[in-house]
């Protein structure tokens, strides 16, 4: 192949040097691609070469490789100077290269275990009790419930406000067929939030509380021998000038020393959650400074699709509302008793949670017993929680036309009798 | 790196010649007007994830999008028939030595539990995933696995053998004689390379050194 591409070249120019020839085959034979050259119009090699290794540097202590890195150029016989690490004197953002892990300043030999917002726990609800030492009671607590069926507390129209509530996030809030999901569960809840605030004008309570968004939540806590924290930038949450009222007695309270935590052998409880060896240590932030005139945390809403890119099972997004419902009581205690570990809190800390996916809703209730949280035996926390209340059935949004008439523009059909 | 080429060769594309040259070149080379060009690439090369799905080294449970070669090699021409086309797969990797320890904890038996089983596009058998302590991987799963299930993986052999769960694993001489194995590692500490397909199973020899073929 290169005699004939050297004879074609031969006889296409003959002004070319003979050196300038060699060259040019020599480059064209060094590269290890196949190369196209203008004057022939043909692949020059068929198969491209092995990549050939580079020589082997052997190191020989105590004798020192004459380089030719001083002179500058090339010299036969002396050795290829080593690379050398250069740094830029000035700090330039668009090329900076952070330091590993271990040279970091923040850097500790202990691990951290990390749960974030997109944390996927492989136990769920399980595995956030034992990390909480917490102990989880099925179905809302009493007192709640009765709550929520005094007439007095419900909304005049109640069931129809709703209804128009998911109407207007399921069908109307829209240009195109059918709103998405993130945007259907977003308005529902704020449809819904806005429904409940208009009984302003009956308990003034509701008044003395505000809503927060994208807040950034970090506790630390101590479970056996692992250091714990959650961090996290919040969805929603809603809240009070006043604490909210603990719902089990001190009797309970003391009952939950018996209770015994499950545990899933041979699955270890810090699974799936990101350890990291650079952390500070002993952050405890609530998210807001200590002058806000809301300190309490109320109530908490979590949407399934606020992060398009993380999509939790229901089991898992459970687990999230439990892990930061607690990460708000924690930080809340710890700034309110300190950061030592206190068997039993004089007043427990209560926060709410509410997650939902559009339709689905789960309620949870946290109380927060003690921050002695090491030892698995002694006063637990405790937690109501109450899975998949769904709102309504389905929305269609399809009309159902018969004969060219529009019968029905959108078929809706819901629960009698709402929370 | 085709661009620098074409721009380095381009550069090299110098107006000012020697008239002579010039009239000389153009008698006899009507078409060329390059002197001393190497030559320039007007195409580039499309970055292919050709190999480098396959150079990843941390271990990861998520499934891995492949690139199908279709038999072809880096020349492009097919080096083995009779592969190409068929559904997309994603590769999840499954890790096939059994007694890998975790960091902590070298040296000791340990238990998993499965979380899943499920079907594997890459294989004929399926796979399962398994939790042990702190990670998460998978594995070749037997016949009767399902979810729940608490498997064993062990690196002593014992005096007496050992009374073998199905999932279970253990080297070879701590098995009674007449056990059917799948998965067999032949050098320790390569991953197993045998009797890996679905339906497959050898029955453990009586010299303890050799497996009987089972019959078909």
């Amino acid at each position: 192949m290169f005699p004939e591409t050297a004879q074609r070249l031969k006889t296409a120019a003959p002004l070319f040097s003979h050196a300038a020839f060699l060259t040019d085959l020599k480059r064209l034979s060094a590269h290890g691609g196949a190369r196209r050259h203008l004057t022939v119009g043909r692949c020059l090699t068929a198969k491209v070469p092995p990549p050939r290794k580079p020589r082997e540097r052997v190191e020989i202590p105590g004798l020192e490789m004459v380089t030719y890195g001083e002179r500058m150029h090339y010299v036969p016989g002396l050795a290829k100077p080593a690379p050398q690490h250069w740094e830029r004197d000035y700090k330039d953002p668009r090329y900076y290269k952070s330091p590993p892990a271990h040279e970091m300043r923040l850097y500790k030999d202990k691990p951290c275990y990390m749960f974030n917002q997109r944390t996927s726990a492989l136990e769920g609800v399980r595995q956030a009790a034992w990390l909480t030492k917490t102990q989880v009671i099925p179905g809302l607590p009493a007192q709640l419930l009765s709550l929520a069926e005094n007439p007095e507390n419900q909304i005049p129209d109640q069931d129809e406000r709703v209804q128009n509530a998911i109407k207007h996030a399921r069908f109307w809030d829209t240009t195109e067929d059918r709103p998405r999901k993130e945007k259907y569960s977003n308005t529902l809840l704020l449809n819904l939030l806005h429904l409940c605030a208009t009984l302003q004008c009956s308990h003034p309570a509701v008044g003395r509380r505000m809503l927060a968004e994208n807040y950034s939540l970090a506790t630390t806590w101590k479970r056996g021998e692992d250091l714990l924290q959650i961090r996290g930038q919040n969805g929603l949450l809603l809240n009070s000038m006043d604490p909210l009222p603990e719902m089990s007695g001190k009797q309970e309270v003391a009952d939950t020393a018996d209770h015994v935590l499950d545990a899933f052998y041979p699955v270890s409880p810090t699974i799936d959650l990101q350890k990291v060896h650079v952390y500070k240590e002993e952050v405890n932030h609530t998210g807001f400074r200590d002058d806000y005139p809301y300190p309490h945390a109320h109530t908490l809403y979590f949407l399934e699709s606020a992060d398009p890119r993380c999509k939790l099972r229901p089991e898992q997004f459970r687990t999230k509302m439990i892990m930061f419902t607690f990460g708000n009581a924690l930080a809340r205690a710890h700034k309110l008793y300190g950061t030592r570990p206190q068997r039993l809190l004089d007043r427990p800390v209560t926060v709410q949670s509410v997650g939902t996916n559009g339709r689905i809703f789960q309620f949870m209730v946290f109380q927060l017993n003690t921050t002695d949280l090491s030892g698995d035996d002694g006063i637990k926390n405790q937690m109501w929680l109450e899975e998949d209340v769904e709102l309504y059935d389905f929305a269609k949004v399809r009309p159902l036309i018969k004969k060219k008439q529009v019968k029905v523009q959108f078929l809706f059909e819901g629960r009698r009798g709402f929370h | 790196m085709a661009l620098s080429c074409l721009t380095r060769a381009l550069r090299s594309l110098t107006l000012s010649q020697p008239a002579a040259a010039w009239s000389k070149l153009g008698a006899q080379v009507p078409s060329s007007a390059v002197i001393q060009c190497r030559g320039f690439l007007t195409t580039a090369s499309l970055e292919q994830n050709r190999v480098r799905w396959k150079q990843r080294e941390k271990y990861t449970i998520r499934p891995i999008g492949m690139k199908k070669t279709g038999g072809r090699d880096h020349t492009g021409r097919i080096r083995t028939h009779g592969i190409g086309g068929g559904h997309k797969q994603r590769y999840r990797w499954v890790d096939f030595h059994r007694l890998r320890y975790e960091a902590n904890r070298e040296g000791q038996p340990f238990e998993e539990k499965v979380v899943e089983v499920r079907y594997d596009p890459c294989r004929s058998a399926d796979i399962a995933l398994v939790a042990g302590g702190e990670r998460k991987r998978w594995i070749i799963a037997t016949e009767n696995m399902q979810a729940g299930d608490i498997i064993k993986t062990s690196g002593v052999i014992g005096r007496m053998a050992v009374s073998a769960n199905e999932g279970d694993a253990y080297p070879l001489g701590a098995l009674p004689v007449g056990t059917l194995v799948n998965n067999l590692e032949l050098r320790p500490g390569k991953g197993s390379e045998y009797i890996r397909a679905a339906g497959a199973g050898d029955l453990h020899g009586h010299s303890g050194t050799h497996l009987q073929r089972r019959p078909q």
